[in-house]
């Protein structure tokens, strides 16, 4: 309490209010563009905290991780590419609603739910942050490999029309997850003898190719002459969120925001991970599925309350255990060691006040977050008035600095340009990209965890059955599938005696 | 036809301006081919290429050193991650670039010792000069307290009773921490299984865990936990062994009659066939960086400390690695 009390002191100083909304603001501009991440906003403004006392430096970062997570979203909603991984999931409805003229709509709901997730998250990290700690460390290979498991599970519900393409887009992208050098045995795998592809293939660079690079070549079919539509820009912003919307919102949000301090508190995994199961969970659970991925506002709500509710609780095995919950975090925790406070299990007893006002600041970042992304909303929803002929040219150069700034090198250009092709006329074949994403983010987590395992187990496949979180998890990736097939079996049983009548 | 014309004009633009990207203005200013003095130098930007990822250890330090540029040097320093191929790929670009001074690049002694037993590699020491020293590594092996194995004899002794040891690793084969640990357990001759992870903290993690029996860890992942008393140090590979604070001394295994040794480095190096004068310029703007109290700050800050090493000391360590390395290396292949 003596220590909650003396955080709340630290918070107070002036200097925290000012340096929060600028983290932010830089936060959501590095997140909205294609390329550029919240962990790349982070490692330059590092240096710009050097002259700063650690509460403020830290309280500027994490405003900068936040505000990406959240600003990400604003790429996904408007042109169909999400900024950061984290933000995958709100393209299945958030691309819709634009395209509905909803985009504003769109965004303050991505906000909302952005901003809920966030305050839920930082109040586990306040209020449960060591219990929390002491169930991550009960994850070994066997945990992480079910964990993943289930993940990959969500492709049966993000690809309902076509469970076969699905699993031929996730083989694809558990395929390109296997290009590199192999960690556990040392050898290298479809290289072709390059040096360069030895690490693989950089998350962000397949995001841009597959999202960015793909949905402009989608849209060399669009005619400026007839297709551009001219909407006032003063209708733009009167679409607002009905009370009904956020009423049925309630939901999405609890348990996305649930689902992303669970996930995020998982080192390793992070948010985008949180949103799709987040997504699918809330899917599963609506009296509707059917509206999902044709622009429904819980959509976007459940996925975005998931990756903002992830941020926060990506923090607790950092703090408590100095294990990063994932990139951005890995960062954060250099960032922490330069202010003097290594993180680890005995930073509460010897830095506690720092830590509760960093704790505590969270907060207010979220807080902050509403206020600021409102003003920056209004802006961004007018990026749906530019012609696409000059947006395509604008966002093709972001994602080709973006891509070279990555690693500094022409290669990933090249990258994703293939990936661009590739995805380009998987989505005339009607694939989805999604499965092919998962199949990239979860096939290393997936492969790595379950090798790991194996070996662990002496090569018995019954570890991941006798220890009870793994188990649990195979359990309800099984029933979240089973699920799925007797809905769409009772989905086309209907269909079939509708139409014998 | 259109949408095939408009299509095929969307990935000309595509192609164009990635090929505008390849016009690096590496190029040095036509000053009617003369070598520059090296009173003059530098007069533009230094570029660091780092092998190692964003955030690293190496890579803060480096950062670090870079903000001293404008104050020290007069011109920026900047530092480019060039990841991948275990750190081949940044030794390629490093060599590929001008020798005008104007590109350090961050090695470290198993990209000379280790990685060419693993990767195709075009690059001898003798490419580069190494300027000074970064820092030291130093390995550590660690158990869980719970298994009350706090010595190399009760490891064996636990061996015995027919358990197979995993250890944990902080990266594949042909990383540096998998290779001496495995061969630790080689020459201690006792049935081992290695699991490899992705970097330190989740190696360490794994231990404090439970799910492995031996980990690998450097300063300062493993050091709160030993003084919690959750983790026991076996030994270290330092060959006088390590002394760390809150710890005390922890013995090398040389003491304790195994022959293995290894010392992890990093430091800061140039293209060999970079101009004396302009070497000793770099040389001594990186001395005077770690002569900053505020630098020295930093530094304790992460628990590391500088290491102010001289190009023959380093040069001799590195020869030294590579020599155990052609021992150590038939023991695991």
């Amino acid at each position: 309490m003596e220590q909650f009390l003396g955080g709340l002191e630290i918070l107070a100083q002036w200097q925290n209010f000012l340096i929060i909304p600028l983290g932010l603001a830089i936060g959501i501009i590095v997140g909205a563009i294609p390329g550029l991440t919240s962990d790349l906003g982070i490692i330059l403004c590092i240096p710009l905290t050097y002259g700063m006392d650690p509460t403020m430096a830290i309280l500027m970062l994490l405003a900068i991780y936040c505000g990406g997570t959240y600003g990400g979203s604003i790429t996904a909603i408007l042109i169909n590419t999400p900024g950061t991984s984290a933000n995958a999931a709100t393209l299945f409805d958030g691309y819709p609603m634009t395209v509905k003229g909803k985009a504003f709509k769109a965004l303050q709901m991505a906000l909302f739910a952005s901003t809920i997730g966030g305050l839920i998250s930082a109040l586990a990290l306040l209020f449960l942050a060591p219990q929390i700690a002491k169930i991550t460390l009960l994850f070994g290979p066997a945990e992480y490999f079910a964990l993943a498991v289930f993940g990959l599970s969500v492709i049966a519900g993000v690809s309902n029309n076509s469970i076969f393409k699905g699993l031929i887009g996730a083989c694809i992208g558990l395929f390109m997850a296997t290009v590199g050098m192999d960690n556990i045995s040392g050898t290298t795998r479809f290289t072709f003898g390059s040096n360069r592809l030895m690490s693989g293939i950089d998350l962000i660079i397949a995001l841009i190719g597959l999202f960015a690079i793909s949905e402009i070549m989608m849209k060399s079919q669009y005619d400026p002459r007839t297709d551009h539509k001219t909407i006032s820009a003063s209708s733009i912003t009167r679409d607002k969120i009905t009370k009904d919307e956020y009423r049925r919102c309630r939901k999405p949000i609890a348990l996305g925001s649930l689902i992303g301090v669970i996930i995020g508190a998982t080192p390793g995994t992070g948010g985008g991970l949180a949103a799709f199961i987040a997504y699918n969970q809330t899917k599963q659970s609506s009296k509707h599925p059917e509206t999902f991925g044709q622009g429904e506002i819980e959509g976007v709500a459940a996925s975005e309350s998931a990756n903002n509710g992830a941020c926060g609780a990506t923090m607790i095995p950092m703090l408590t255990l100095g294990v990063p919950g994932d990139g951005a975090t890995a960062i954060l925790m250099g960032a922490f060691m330069i202010h003097g406070m290594i993180p680890g299990p005995t930073l509460f007893k010897e830095q506690g006040n720092i830590l509760y006002a960093i704790m505590l600041g969270l907060i207010v970042v979220n807080v902050f977050m509403y206020i600021i992304g409102n003003v920056f909303t209004r802006f961004y929803a007018h990026i749906t008035r530019i012609p696409y002929e000059i947006l395509a040219a604008i966002v093709l150069t972001f994602c080709i600095a973006g891509a070279y700034s990555t690693n500094n090198r022409l290669y990933d250009i090249y990258i994703i340009l293939i990936f661009g092709i590739v995805a380009y006329f998987l989505r005339r074949m009607d694939f989805q990209l999604v499965p092919i994403l998962l199949g990239i983010v979860l096939g290393p987590l997936a492969e790595k965890n379950f090798r790991r395992a194996l070996v662990l187990s002496d090569g018995s496949l019954d570890i991941f059955l006798t220890r009870p979180i793994s188990c649990a998890f195979i359990v309800i990736a099984i029933g979240s599938i089973a699920l799925f097939a007797w809905r769409n079996h009772k989905a086309k049983m209907a269909e079939k005696q509708a139409g014998a009548r | 036809m259109k949408k095939f014309l408009s299509l095929a004009l969307t990935l000309l633009m595509v192609l164009s301006l990635a090929a505008c990207g390849g016009s690096d203005p590496k190029t040095p200013a036509a000053d009617g081919g003369k070598e520059p003095a090296a009173d003059s130098f530098p007069e533009k930007q230094i570029t660091i290429i780092m092998p190692w990822s964003l955030g690293g250890g190496p890579d803060t330090i480096a950062r670090q050193v870079a903000s001293y540029g404008e104050k020290i040097l007069g011109v920026p320093v900047i530092v480019e991650n060039h990841t991948g191929g275990a750190g081949t790929i940044a030794m390629n670009d490093a060599l590929q670039a001008e020798d005008d001074g104007y590109t350090m690049v961050v090695a470290n002694g198993p990209l000379f010792s280790l990685t060419p037993s693993f990767v195709n590699v075009n690059y001898t020491l003798d490419d580069i000069t190494p300027l000074i020293g970064m820092r030291i590594t130093e390995f550590v092996i660690l158990t869980n307290s719970k298994s009350n194995i706090t010595n190399i004899e009760e490891l064996k002794a636990y061996a015995e009773e027919g358990n197979t040891i995993k250890y944990a690793t902080t990266g594949g084969p042909g990383n540096d921490s998998y290779t001496m640990i495995s061969v630790l357990f080689k020459l201690l001759d006792i049935p081992s299984e290695a699991v490899p992870y992705d970097g330190g903290q989740e190696a360490i993690n794994a231990l404090v865990g439970g799910h492995v029996d031996v980990a690998i860890g450097s300063p300062p992942t493993y050091r709160d936990y030993v003084i919690n008393g959750e983790l026991n140090c076996l030994g270290t590979f330092i060959p006088e062994g390590l002394d760390v604070e809150g710890i005390g001394h922890i013995p090398s295994f040389k003491e304790q009659g195994v022959d293995v040794d290894f010392t992890g480095m990093d430091y800061f190096a140039v293209r060999s066939s970079v101009d004396d004068a302009k070497k000793e310029v770099l040389t001594n703007f990186i001395k005077e960086v770690y002569a900053d109290a505020e630098f020295q700050e930093f530094m304790a800050g992460m628990g590391m400390k500088a290491w102010e090493s001289t190009e023959s000391e380093i040069l001799d360590m590195v020869n030294a690695q590579s020599e155990a390395m052609s021992k150590y290396i038939p023991l695991v292949q």
